[in-house]
């Protein structure tokens, strides 16, 4: 066996281990059972959910207003956030411009912008969308920018040297020498979207899983409460490692 | 001797310094030097001596401040794949493999694919890389990167080749092949290669000229013609008249230490 293949049944085993620790807790009655439901129990929600929906939508109905505003932000941050960010990083006046501005709103937790962007946007998909794609932006912004001043000063002389016009350096050199920090700022901004997702929900949402968390928190429903979390932790693990192997794959030449 | 392909006169370079209270650096001064075409030019002298900088500016990639730089009588300005530089990093492109690497130049340029391929492919096998078309940067050892680079460099087939230390960071063993490797293709191609190195014996082995280095600002201190046959080989080594001549360069380069 490999020791990629060995790490992985130990990540396997791991998650394991956890589920059994907690099915021995809820056995012994260690927790208060409507604390902390038995997985058992709370798969028994889950098929419930499934077939009844939940506040009066469907499970899918839940994940997929969820996911569509993820991704909505995400690849609005993406598209505008990958192209700016190279301009910022190849223009040093630009990038003047830009760094205070990004460096005053960057330790500002985005969800501190909730309140005011539903004041701005009203309480539908725009404030949403919007909050995350902000949060998103900043960081394609940022990490795009660096890796674009990072590309080794050598690899252009080299590139110059072959004869490549400035277009060309740009398309051919700049571009695929700051594939790793581009898909850096890619995975980073959906990390970045999944979590906020969940906190826009928090605000005036009628479907989505942080609505779900919200609103059975608030009649006590903790099983419900604890599928919205599953789910959400699930789906984000799913779309991480669905992202790392694009990397991966992209990445390819990095032979890791 | 042939023609003069590059000569550089009374040539100058000043770096100004970080700040303007910082003193300039003076890195070359009354800079004379000509190379003649199909020449091997080995450059040695103390760290520091500007032989870099003197690459560079031949190269393109840094203007002198003052005197003359030509190639072929013309000012050399800015730089171009007829100047062609092995630099001492390997400085491949990670993500393209081996065949991408050595003819993303010609590609770029427009150069009909179906001759480019033949050139390409003749130049690998020349070069011993025939079997590594595919592969990436990562997948090959410092001497097959350094082969690449020198691969990528001939396809280009440029008037002079610039090599700036390109087996310095070489074990031994492998730095003796790929000097037979330079020999062997000097011999078929006949470039002229203007040649910076710090080892007396590499310069030796490969030169036509060494053109010894004063320490900074680095002017030019002798040049020496060396008188051994083609083809070479390493059996050079024990030869008591190589041994003589590298005494005498090796001395000339003390003195400049010691002047320090």
């Amino acid at each position: 066996m490999t020791r990629t293949a060995a790490l992985r049944w130990i990540s396997l085993g791991s998650v394991l281990a956890l589920l059994g620790i907690w099915s021995v807790v809820s056995w012994l009655d260690l927790a208060r059972p409507d604390a902390l439901p038995s997985p058992v129990k709370l798969f028994r929600t889950f098929l419930a959910m499934l077939d009844e929906g939940y506040g009066g939508s469907s499970l899918g109905k839940h994940v997929g207003m969820s996911v569509m505003r993820a991704i909505s932000g995400f690849l609005a941050a993406v598209i505008l956030g990958v192209p700016f960010g190279i301009l910022v990083g190849r223009h040093p006046v630009l990038s003047a411009v830009v760094a205070p501005i990004i460096g005053f709103f960057r330790p500002i937790p985005p969800i501190a912008f909730l309140t005011l962007f539903v004041f701005y946007f009203g309480i539908g998909e725009a404030s949403k969308i919007g909050l995350i794609f902000m949060a998103a932006f900043w960081y394609v912004v940022l990490n795009c920018a660096d890796g674009v001043r990072a590309v080794p000063e050598l690899l252009i002389r080299a590139a110059e040297n072959s004869g490549l016009t400035k277009r060309q350096l740009f398309f051919h050199i700049i571009i695929p020498a700051s594939m790793p920090s581009i898909m850096t700022a890619l995975r980073a901004a959906s990390a970045i979207s999944w979590t906020l997702v969940v906190a826009s929900e928090l605000l005036g949402a009628q479907a989505g899983l942080g609505f779900i968390i919200l609103d059975a928190a608030q009649y006590f429903n903790i099983p419900a409460t604890f599928i919205g979390i599953v789910l959400i932790g699930t789906i984000g693990l799913m779309w991480e490692l669905a992202l790392s192997n694009v990397q991966r794959h992209v990445l390819h030449w990095q032979g890791r | 001797m042939n023609a003069d392909l590059i000569v550089a006169r009374a040539l100058r370079k000043v770096y100004p310094g970080r700040s303007e209270r910082d003193t300039p650096t003076l890195a070359l001064e009354e800079f004379d030097l000509s190379v003649a075409e199909h020449e091997v030019a080995c450059i040695v002298g103390p760290s520091g001596c500007g032989k870099t900088t003197l690459l560079n500016m031949i190269a393109g990639f840094e203007k002198p401040s003052g005197g003359e730089l030509t190639m072929r009588g013309r000012p050399i300005a800015g730089t171009s794949p007829e100047r062609s530089v092995v630099f001492q990093q390997p400085a491949l492109f990670p993500w393209l493999n081996v065949w991408d690497n050595v003819t993303l130049g010609p590609r770029m340029r427009g150069v009909d694919l179906r001759k480019l391929a033949a050139t390409a492919e003749h130049v690998l096998t020349s070069i011993g890389l025939g079997g590594f078309k595919k592969h990436y940067p990562y997948q090959l050892s410092g001497g097959m990167r350094q082969r690449v680079q020198i691969a990528r460099v001939l396809i280009a087939s440029p008037d002079v080749i610039l090599m700036d230390e390109p087996f310095g960071s070489l074990d031994a063993q492998t730095r003796i092949i790929m000097h037979e490797v330079l020999l062997r293709l000097w011999a078929e191609y006949q470039p002229t290669i203007f040649f910076i190195t710090h080892d007396v014996e590499e310069a030796l082995i490969l030169g036509d000229h060494v053109y010894v280095m004063s320490r900074r600002p680095g002017r030019l201190k002798a040049k020496i013609q060396v008188p051994f046959p083609r083809p070479r080989g390493y059996e050079l080594i024990g030869d008591p008249g190589f041994a003589a001549l590298r005494s005498k360069v090796v001395s000339m380069l003390r003195e400049e230490w010691e002047a320090r």
